[in-house]
């Protein structure tokens, strides 16, 4: 196992040589990459080429092949039942959908893991959840259930649960997919604000340009074919860098499939 | 302008004018392909030039026409040219590499694999299938343990909304399903018991059955039925829109959170279920006997106390809650087992509710003959 060199010992996620798949098929051949504490990362490249199958690595909810992954410090790979459960209370997830509980309020879906993980008396978990709440822009709408909302709100208040215990990370999967550019726009800030308040690392999913350009420091880049990452670097450099067609392509939209002409 | 084909030749040269006019749309192509099909048969050209100039419509029926004729001279290895390409027609080719549609492509539909490969990927699944429910089990058996030493972290307020579900709201269909079935047991007995004189006996038949077989098996298959499938559908949805995924990331185990209420519910309301169902099945018979038969009340009622002792009670309560567990337990895990969308929590949804009426049916021969040896 390949433990991070000393280099890298203040990064919060260190990603060394992890190969994943399912069955016989590869999805990413031996990457490693290391996210420093407070930065905002985008993971990025078309589609199919393991974007969220990295988060869901890790976030613990797959397995790699080889390889490892540091959260913390801490190996979510290696760890056992307990070990896990410690990391995943530095790490919070939003998922694509928003993955609200249906059956549940949402201020029930907010106190879910503030209930699991604390002794809080109920009172003050009704002030955090309030809060969580408030810091979403979702305030008065703590008796609705996830099918009263628009998807743009079952986003904010997937963040708010995301958000319940301070995690140190948080992992966005597609966080504008089918929202309206005002909506994206407003989880940007989100983001943001997040990331500035709360002092928590970053990684955002996603392949909406505007996004990347507006809330990343720093771009990730996977690629299909080669199944591994093809640049690392801030969103303006990787537009301007002519050397890399595919990653030039990408961030400055040029299609693939170029208009013949039928002379 | 209607649509028309002309081709004119040129013996000297062998070369052959092509003009097409008109509308080239699917009503109109396949005409004018046989015209031109009949007019080049058998003949050799040096060279073929498609004049488009009069064409007034074209869509991808006219482009498939020109692949057509593009593929008849490339057959017989003919210079091929089109000209007077309007705007339009021009606009629509630029969409389409035209000399790569020259090759045809063969088409094929994957072959159905043989009965061999089949029936030895489906013993493979079934393989598959008890490795899961045995791993299935065990992972229950670990969560209903932790949940009797932890009775705080059960979610008791989910249990009484899941009891009112698979319990409270069975009751109406239940009563009417156990009425008649009862109705049905008195009839078909008093039929058969008639011809001896033997009526009163239609009490132990009803009753006996009612408690010990049928009061079990009817609701245990009713419960599959609604609950077992409700469970699978709402975990297989739940599955699909990330929501497991979410209790993961946030370290809560599903089973704890999702199964457990559901089994402790289900094994709650199953009993209860069952003595209204028995209670309901003997009133049935007791309505047939008093409307159709010439017993009194209190008579038929001594016999079917006389009929049930504590040991036959015992037994159908016992199935009852064997039967709960294993329908809960089986749609939660068909639930869990949902990959990809909606049509797999669909699949999933009628699994659960098969798989739950076999071990039903199952589990019941296996108690008869343990009950009767």
């Amino acid at each position: 196992m390949n433990k991070p060199s000393d280099k890298f010992s203040n990064s919060i996620i260190q990603v060394c040589n992890l190969t994943t798949g399912y069955g016989d098929l590869i999805i990413h051949k031996n990457i490693s990459f290391n996210i420093e504490k407070g930065e905002i990362v985008a993971i990025c490249g078309g589609s199919g080429c393991g974007k969220s199958t990295l988060l869901r690595h890790m976030i613990g909810l797959e397995t790699p092949k080889s390889g490892d992954i540091l959260i913390d410090n801490e190996s979510i790979v290696n760890a056992n039942q307990k070990e896990k459960l410690k990391i995943l209370t530095k790490t919070g997830v939003l998922f694509q959908s928003g993955a609200l509980f249906g059956s549940l309020t949402l201020a029930e879906n907010i106190k879910l893991p503030i209930k699991e993980y604390t002794n809080l008396p109920s009172e003050t978990i009704e002030i955090l959840v309030q809060l969580k709440l408030e810091m979403v822009n979702l305030s008065g709408f703590e008796n609705y259930l996830p099918s009263e909302i628009s998807g743009g709100m079952k986003k904010r208040a997937g963040l708010a649960r995301a958000i319940a215990l301070d995690p140190m990370i948080l992992f966005f999967d597609e966080p504008s997919a089918g929202l309206d550019p005002v909506s994206s726009a407003d989880l940007d800030n989100l983001i943001l604000q997040i990331n500035k308040s709360l002092g928590a690392t970053i990684v955002i999913v996603t392949h909406e340009l505007a996004s990347i350009f507006e809330v990343a420091e720093r771009v990730i880049m996977l690629d299909k074919e080669t199944k591994s990452i093809i640049s690392d670097g801030t969103p303006e450099d990787l537009k301007r860098d002519k050397t890399n067609r595919q990653t030039y392509d990408f961030f400055n939209r040029i299609p693939s499939i170029i208009e013949r002409s039928n002379d | 302008m209607p649509e028309s084909l002309k081709i004119a030749i040129d013996k000297n040269t062998n070369i052959a004018n092509v003009k097409l006019a008109g509308r080239l749309d699917v009503y109109n192509v396949s005409r004018i392909l046989a015209q031109f099909n009949a007019q080049t048969n058998g003949q050799h050209f040096k060279k073929l030039l498609l004049e488009l100039s009069e064409v007034s419509y074209f869509d991808s029926a006219g482009a498939a026409l020109v692949i057509e004729i593009e593929r008849f001279c490339k057959e017989q290895k003919c210079f091929f040219s089109i000209t007077g390409m309007t705007k339009d027609i021009k606009n629509f080719l630029s969409l389409i590499d035209i000399n790569s549609l020259a090759n045809p492509v063969k088409f094929i539909t994957p072959p159905r694999e043989g009965i061999i490969i089949r029936t030895g990927k489906a013993t493979l699944k079934l393989a598959d299938d008890i490795k899961n429910i045995i791993i299935f089990i065990g992972q229950v058996t670990i969560a209903l343990l932790y949940a009797v030493a932890h009775p705080k972290c059960v979610r008791w307020g989910d249990i009484l909304v899941i009891f009112e579900r698979a319990g409270v709201n069975a009751v109406p269909i239940l009563i009417t399903i156990q009425f008649l079935i009862g109705v049905i047991l008195a009839l078909l007995g008093a039929g058969q018991l008639k011809q001896f004189g033997a009526e009163i006996y239609i009490a132990n038949l009803v009753a006996i059955a009612m408690v010990q077989e049928l009061g079990p098996m009817i609701t245990a298959v009713l419960v599959a039925g609604r609950s077992g499938a409700a469970f699978a559908a709402e975990i297989g949805t739940m599955k699909v829109s990330e929501e497991i995924d979410a209790l993961e990331s946030m370290g809560i185990n599903p089973q704890h959170f999702l199964v457990i209420p559901r089994i402790i519910a289900v094994t709650l309301a199953m009993p209860c279920l069952l003595l209204i169902a028995n209670v309901a099945g003997i009133v049935g018979g007791i309505v047939t006997v008093m409307l159709f038969l010439n017993i009194p009340l209190s008579m038929y009622i001594t016999q079917t106390l006389n009929s049930i002792d504590m040991y036959i009670i015992f037994q159908g309560f016992l199935k009852s809650i064997i039967f709960a567990i294993l329908i809960s337990g089986v749609g939660c895990m068909r639930g869990f087992e949902v990959k990809g969308g909606a049509g797999n929590v669909g699949l999933s949804t009628t699994s659960a509710v098969v798989s739950g009426i076999f071990l039903i049916v199952v589990f019941n021969g296996v108690f008869t003959v343990i009950f009767n040896s």
